[in-house]
């Protein structure tokens, strides 16, 4: 009983589960071949101990982090991936967004 | 008279110590996110528009999401005559004590039609062109 208390209580605090939520692809308008672009990525992450977090804004800076990194291009078939990784009465909220740069020289 | 007052203030203090949590778990309020999606972003961004709509729901009591259909409306009325493109959709809940809001919030870039179709020239259109209203 006691071993397969401890066991539990290992587990729960290294925390190993890690969950995707939702996956949105969006459409590649304007068309471009892959070769064309380049893909950057946009991530960010928030902490939650007991679900107590005010407000979603890590979601904006993965955006932004996206924009930033294609500056001057079109960004097209950008996937979405909502993900969380629990931890001892805590998880970790992940967004990471990636898409394709195509330059207009391109 | 003295004695009776200092205890009424005692008790008056327990009472605001033992509302304390409960004043606190109504105010707090605790956020997360259903889902979000974000539509092809343009080169030009400039002419940010966004729209909210919300629903505040007692005890879970919730009939119909009608709410959210009037968004689409509400960010395309924003940019009348242009595209809106690099749509961020974001749906939000967020809870206090026995009451949760639902909060979708849309977001994108609104240019001026022509510009959008002739994708090989929108960086040279003018910024009066491409930004019609914007609410931020």
């Amino acid at each position: 009983m006691m071993r397969v208390s401890f066991l539990f209580l290992a587990l729960s605090v290294v925390g190993c589960a890690h969950s995707i939520h939702q996956v949105q692809t969006s459409d590649f308008i304007p068309y471009a071949p892959i070769e064309s672009g380049r893909v950057v990525k946009g991530q960010a992450e928030q902490f939650a101990v007991l679900g107590f977090v005010f407000d979603t804004n890590y979601l904006n800076q993965a955006v932004d982090q996206l924009m930033a990194a294609c500056p001057n291009g079109t960004l097209t078939g950008i996937t979405t991936q909502m993900s969380t990784s629990l931890g001892f009465f805590s998880w970790t909220n992940k967004a990471l967004v990636q898409g394709l740069c195509v330059d207009h020289q391109n | 008279m003295r004695q009776g007052r200092h205890k009424s203030l005692g008790s008056l203090r327990g009472i605001s110590l033992a509302l304390a949590p409960f004043i606190t778990l109504l105010v707090e309020s605790c956020a997360s996110v259903n889902s979000v999606s974000l539509t092809p972003i343009p080169a030009q961004r400039s002419g940010l528009v966004s729209a909210t709509v919300s629903r505040t729901i007692f005890l879970g009591f919730n009939f119909d999401n009608d709410f959210v259909d009037k968004l689409a409306l509400d960010l395309k009325q924003k940019c009348p005559g242009g595209i809106i493109s690099g749509i961020l959709t974001k749906d939000e809940v967020i809870s206090y004590f026995l009451v949760f809001t639902r909060r979708v919030t849309a977001s994108g870039y609104c240019s001026a039609a022509v510009a959008h179709n002739k994708h090989s020239t929108r960086s040279s259109a003018s910024e009066d062109e491409t930004s019609p209203s914007t609410d931020d």
